[in-house]
């Protein structure tokens, strides 16, 4: 079989396939997905950080950047039912953790009102490196396709687009590559993007942005969203089928594995990692 | 109120949605599943159709099909055997043996093999722009592509198809 047979074989093998698919459905629910985006986006970036901690019923906690990590204030009594594994480990219970980001004022935030939803869609951004934040309450990727249209909010209540040069970012047609729930710093000053070479930081007080090269990433678009310490001083990026999950240390640009996954987890002030596990 | 789709987006969907639905049902297999997967990349396309209608709308949604495929694959983890084919109910024509044959032969193929002939037979892009809508090296098309090709040509049925004759 040549090439010609074999394409005329393709054509004959699915010529009678047909769709009935009506165009107005499919416009009526892009339209929808558009308007979910935009919220979920700006959802993300505002809740993500509460979110984790919700997450973190805990019922198992990690000893990791801290050596010999303090142990817990109070002694909860362990549930005897049998069905939490519990280790050796220090128990940590939901009271003893709390968010470590204060969320922003969701109703101060300046909505544009031409919008027919309650979108994000930022009001007269202006460069960032012109007018950087002292502190970004909210960052946004308006667009879902266009990951180099992210723009953040300071704690003034004015708008920034970031314009960062010298990177330009990717995207991944789901799992987002570009701002994630965890992109932004707890103390609001930077702005991590996983990319296909690594993670780009940006200091959001200054527009200055750095890229920690993370090997092993290449041009598959799973995993790579990331999240912060609550001391803003490492970057864990989350593992993919291939890779594991990594821990950059932004002082020293050092990348190591890290044996949890960064967005099933919560960080505690006092270096100890509390990992949400679940079991069928 | 419904709002109401643009006239060159109707058009669009007219004419690209069942060559997209033919190319990938060949690729999955699975009317079902093909379908599923047109309609949802279609989906997205009319959500940034204003920023898509003026370029290649067709080379896009094809992008987001392969890659809403191979996602499906790999949360299945399931491997493909020629058993999983969605047989008509009745095997008397012509066609219907054609298809399970050129079927059967795609089935001996890997998941990237049967993407790439597709792409490059069935939908005739080029090497470059089948690298593109996979996300891998123009190599990695020549490799898989020789790779399959090879496959093909040994499958005995489909050498009985040659020059059209069954």
């Amino acid at each position: 079989m040549n090439e010609a047979d074999l394409r005329r074989e393709l054509r004959r093998a699915s010529a009678d396939i047909s769709t009935h698919a009506d165009p107005q459905d499919l416009w009526e629910s892009g339209t929808r997905l558009r308007r979910r985006r935009q919220v979920l986006v700006v959802g993300g970036a505002v809740v993500g950080a509460a979110a984790v901690a919700v997450a973190s019923v805990a019922v198992q906690a990690l000893d990791t950047a801290a050596p010999d990590p303090p142990p817990a204030t109070t002694s909860p009594t362990p549930p005897d039912d049998g069905n939490v594994p519990l280790g050796t480990v220090p128990y940590v219970t939901e009271g003893q953790v709390q968010p470590q980001f204060d969320p922003a004022d969701l109703e101060s935030v300046p909505w544009d009102p031409a919008s027919a939803v309650r979108s994000w869609d930022p009001v007269d951004p202006v460069p960032l490196t012109e007018n950087p934040v002292a502190h970004a309450a909210v960052a946004v990727q308006s667009d879902y396709d266009e990951p180099d249209a992210i723009t953040v909010l300071g704690d003034d209540g004015r708008w920034r687009s970031l314009d960062v040069s010298d990177v330009e970012f990717s995207h991944s047609y789901e799992y987002g590559l570009g701002v994630t729930r965890g992109s932004l710093s707890p103390d609001g000053n930077q702005l991590a993007i996983g990319q296909t070479e690594g993670v780009v930081v940006v200091d959001l007080t200054t527009g200055e942005q750095t890229t920690y090269e993370v090997a092993g990433l290449g041009p598959r678009w799973q995993g790579r969203e990331v999240f912060w310490s609550p001391d803003a001083t490492t970057v864990y990026v989350s593992s993919t089928a291939a890779t594991p999950a990594r821990a950059i240390d932004l002082t020293t640009g050092e990348t190591v594995a890290v044996p949890f996954e960064p967005g099933a987890s919560a960080f505690l002030d006092d270096g100890r990692v509390v990992e949400y596990h679940w079991s069928q | 109120m419904a709002d109401t789709a643009p006239d060159d987006f109707v058009a669009w969907v007219s004419g690209a949605q069942g060559p997209l639905l033919r190319s990938a049902f060949l690729v999955t297999r699975s009317e079902a599943l093909a379908e599923d997967l047109v309609q949802e990349a279609v989906i997205k396309v009319a959500a940034r159709w204003s920023r898509l209608r003026a370029g290649n709308p067709t080379a896009y949604v094809r992008t987001i099909i392969h890659r809403d495929h191979v996602s499906w694959w790999r949360r299945r983890r399931e491997t493909p055997v020629a058993d999983d084919l969605e047989r008509p109910a009745t095997y008397d024509s012509d066609l219907v043996e054609r298809r399970l044959l050129v079927q059967d032969a795609l089935a001996q193929l890997t998941r990237r093999q049967r993407a790439v002939i597709v792409l490059r037979y069935f939908d005739d892009l080029t090497e470059r722009e089948t690298a593109e809508v996979m996300g891998v090296a123009v190599g990695t098309v020549k490799s898989q592509a020789s790779a399959a090709l090879r496959r093909l040509r040994e499958h005995d049925g489909l050498d009985a198809l040659r020059g059209g004759e069954v």
